[in-house]
C-alpha cells in the first residue's frame, strides 16, 4: 500500500492503526475538505496516512493527491478487497477513507456483512466514523442508523459551518469546521493545494483556521486514547 | 449404541449444488460437535471429497458392495451421522435401492433416522422430482431445499405451483440456501477447503492462509445464513446434539 509521506520525522507513539471513516447520505457537505483535512493532519503531525476514495460521480479526493489516493468503486467485489483487506491491518499507517453520498449505504452494509468492525477490534485496528451533517435530518437519521449498526465504533458529527444552515446533530464529541476565510476558499479548493505544505509558523488567516480544526482533532485522538487505557485498566 | 441418522443430500438434475449443501451439512456438524461421515457417490472423482477428504470416501452407490459399506457400518462406528451426497441422476435409483434393501422399513421402526435434502434447481423439472420421489420417502424427514448458491436468476414455477407439488408430501419442510458472493464462491472452490477453515484463514492442513478478509467475510455471513436455516429446522435435535454459533466455532477452528 502507498502511504502519504510525513512532512517530517515520526514521534514513534504506540497507539492503534486509526481507520477515519468520512462520509454523509447528502453530497456536497464538505466530506472530501474534511478527508483532506484529517491527511494533512497526519502529514504535519509526521505521522503516515493512507486514503481510499469511495465516491462515484462526484468531486473527490483523489482529485487533490493525484496518484497517492486509492480509488475503490464500492459495488464491485475486488475494489472491496482491495479496500477492506488494506484497511483491517495493524501497521501503524493510519487510514482516511472518503466515502461519496452514493457510496454511504453499500459501503455500511458491506462492512456490517463481513463483520468490519469486530474483525478490527480483534486486530487493533481502530475505526472512528465521521459524518458531516446537513441542513435537513438526514445525516442525524444516518447517525442513528449507523450508532445501531456499529455500536462499538467512535462515531463523530462533523458540523461544517459552510453548509449554510447545517443541522446541529445532537451528540457528544461533535466536530466543528469553522467557515473558512472567503479570500481563502479559492486557493483551499484548488486541486494542487495542500494544507501541509504552507510553510509552517507563519501567521496567516489559514494558520489560524488549520489551527481551530486540528486542536480539535488531537482532542477526539486523546479521547479514544484515553477511553482505550480506561478500557484496558478495566479489563 | 446411538440411533445413527442417515442424511441423503441429491436431485435427480445435475448442477443444482448438492455438493454445496452437502459441505454446509459438514461444516454444520463439525461445529456442532457431532461425528460425522460423508460418502460421495460421485465416484471415482469425489468433489465432496475434495473438500472434507478427511470425513469422505468416494462410493458407487450402485454397486452392491459399496452399499454394504455404507448401510452395514451404520451405527457401528463412532459417526452419529452419515451424509451421503447422492450425484445427479442417482436421486431415485438411490431411494428405490433403500427400500429394497429393507432401510426405509428400518427408519419406520425407529431404529434409525432418515432424512433427506431434495435441491431444487430454477427448472420447473424440479417440480416433477418432488412427485417422483415422494413414493420413496416414507417415514423420512424430508427437506425442500431452493439453493440459490450458483444461480441469480428467478426460479421459473410461481408460488402456487410448487405450494401444489410441496403438499404431496406430508411434513415436508421447505429451506433456502441464499446467493453466495461469486469471488467468494471461486475462492473457497481453489482453495478446496470446508467453508468453516476458509472462514478461519486456514488451508488444507490446518496451516495458516492468507484469504481476503473481505471474501472470508461474505463466506461467515452466508454460511451463519445457512446455518440459520439448519438451526431452524432444528437439525441437530434432529440427530440428537446442542448447537454452536459460527463466530465461537471460526474462534475455536
Amino acid at each position: 500500500m502507498h502511504a502519504l509521506k510525513p512532512t517530517q520525522r515520526s514521534h514513534g507513539v504506540a497507539r492503534r492503526t486509526p481507520v477515519y471513516v468520512v462520509c454523509s447520505p447528502r453530497a456536497r457537505v464538505g466530506k472530501t475538505l474534511v478527508a483532506r483535512l484529517l491527511i494533512d493532519f497526519f502529514r504535519i503531525e509526521s505521522r503516515p496516512v493512507a486514503a481510499f476514495d469511495i465516491n462515484r460521480n462526484e468531486p473527490s479526493l483523489a482529485d487533490y493527491f493525484p496518484g497517492s489516493v486509492i480509488k475503490a468503486d464500492i459495488v464491485k467485489t475486488k475494489d472491496q478487497m482491495a479496500l477492506f483487506d488494506s484497511l483491517i491491518i495493524n501497521d501503524g499507517i493510519g487510514k482516511v477513507v472518503d466515502v461519496g453520498a452514493s457510496a454511504f449505504e453499500p459501503f455500511f452494509d458491506v462492512a456490517q456483512q463481513i463483520g468490519f468492525s469486530a474483525e478490527a477490534r480483534r486486530r487493533s485496528v481502530q475505526p472512528v466514523i465521521l459524518i458531516v451533517s446537513d441542513v435537513d435530518r438526514s445525516s442525524a437519521d444516518a447517525l442513528s442508523g449507523l450508532q445501531r449498526r456499529f455500536p462499538d465504533v467512535a462515531l463523530i458529527a462533523v458540523h461544517n459551518e459552510a453548509a449554510i444552515g447545517a443541522y446541529r446533530m445532537g451528540m457528544s464529541g461533535q466536530l466543528r469546521i469553522p467557515l473558512i476565510p472567503p479570500v481563502l476558499k479559492g486557493v483551499v479548493e484548488k486541486p494542487t493545494f495542500s494544507f501541509a505544505n504552507e510553510p509552517a509558523g507563519t501567521p496567516s488567516l489559514l494558520d489560524a483556521w488549520l489551527k481551530q480544526i486540528f486542536v480539535q482533532f488531537r482532542e477526539f485522538e486523546l479521547r479514544l486514547l484515553l477511553k482505550e487505557l480506561s478500557l484496558q485498566m478495566r479489563a | 449404541m446411538t440411533k445413527p441418522t442417515v442424511i441423503v443430500v441429491g436431485a435427480d438434475k445435475g448442477g443444482v449444488g448438492k455438493t454445496t449443501v452437502a459441505r454446509s451439512l459438514l461444516d454444520y456438524f463439525t461445529a456442532n460437535h457431532v461425528p460425522t461421515r460423508a460418502f460421495d457417490t460421485e465416484a471415482p472423482r469425489g468433489t465432496l471429497k475434495r473438500f472434507h477428504a478427511d470425513v469422505t470416501e468416494v462410493v458407487d452407490i450402485t454397486a452392491v458392495p459399496d452399499q454394504m459399506r455404507i448401510f452395514d457400518t451404520l451405527g457401528n462406528d463412532e459417526h452419529k451421522v452419515t451424509v451421503i451426497d447422492v450425484r445427479a441422476g442417482l436421486m431415485s435409483p438411490t431411494l428405490r435401492s433403500l427400500r429394497d434393501i429393507g432401510f426405509l422399513e428400518a427408519a419406520k421402526k425407529g431404529q434409525l433416522t432418515f432424512v433427506v435434502f431434495h435441491i431444487l434447481g430454477p427448472s420447473i423439472a424440479s417440480l416433477d422430482e418432488i412427485a417422483e420421489t415422494a413414493t420413496f420417502l416414507g417415514d423420512a424427514r424430508y427437506f425442500l431445499v431452493k439453493n440459490f448458491i450458483n444461480n441469480t436468476s428467478f426460479f421459473e414455477w410461481d408460488a402456487a405451483t410448487y405450494n401444489s407439488y410441496f403438499k404431496k408430501i406430508k411434513d415436508a419442510v421447505d429451506i433456502t440456501i441464499p446467493k453466495l458472493n461469486e469471488m467468494a464462491s471461486e475462492q473457497v472452490e481453489l482453495a478446496s477447503v470446508p467453508f468453516l477453515s476458509f472462514v478461519a484463514n486456514k488451508g488444507s492442513n490446518g496451516q495458516g492462509a492468507s484469504y481476503s478478509f473481505v471474501l472470508r467475510g461474505y463466506v461467515r455471513h452466508w454460511l451463519g445464513n445457512v446455518w440459520a436455516e439448519y438451526d431452524r429446522i432444528k437439525l441437530t435435535d434432529l440427530v440428537g446434539a446442542g448447537k454452536v454459533s459460527i463466530l465461537q466455532t471460526a474462534q475455536n477452528h
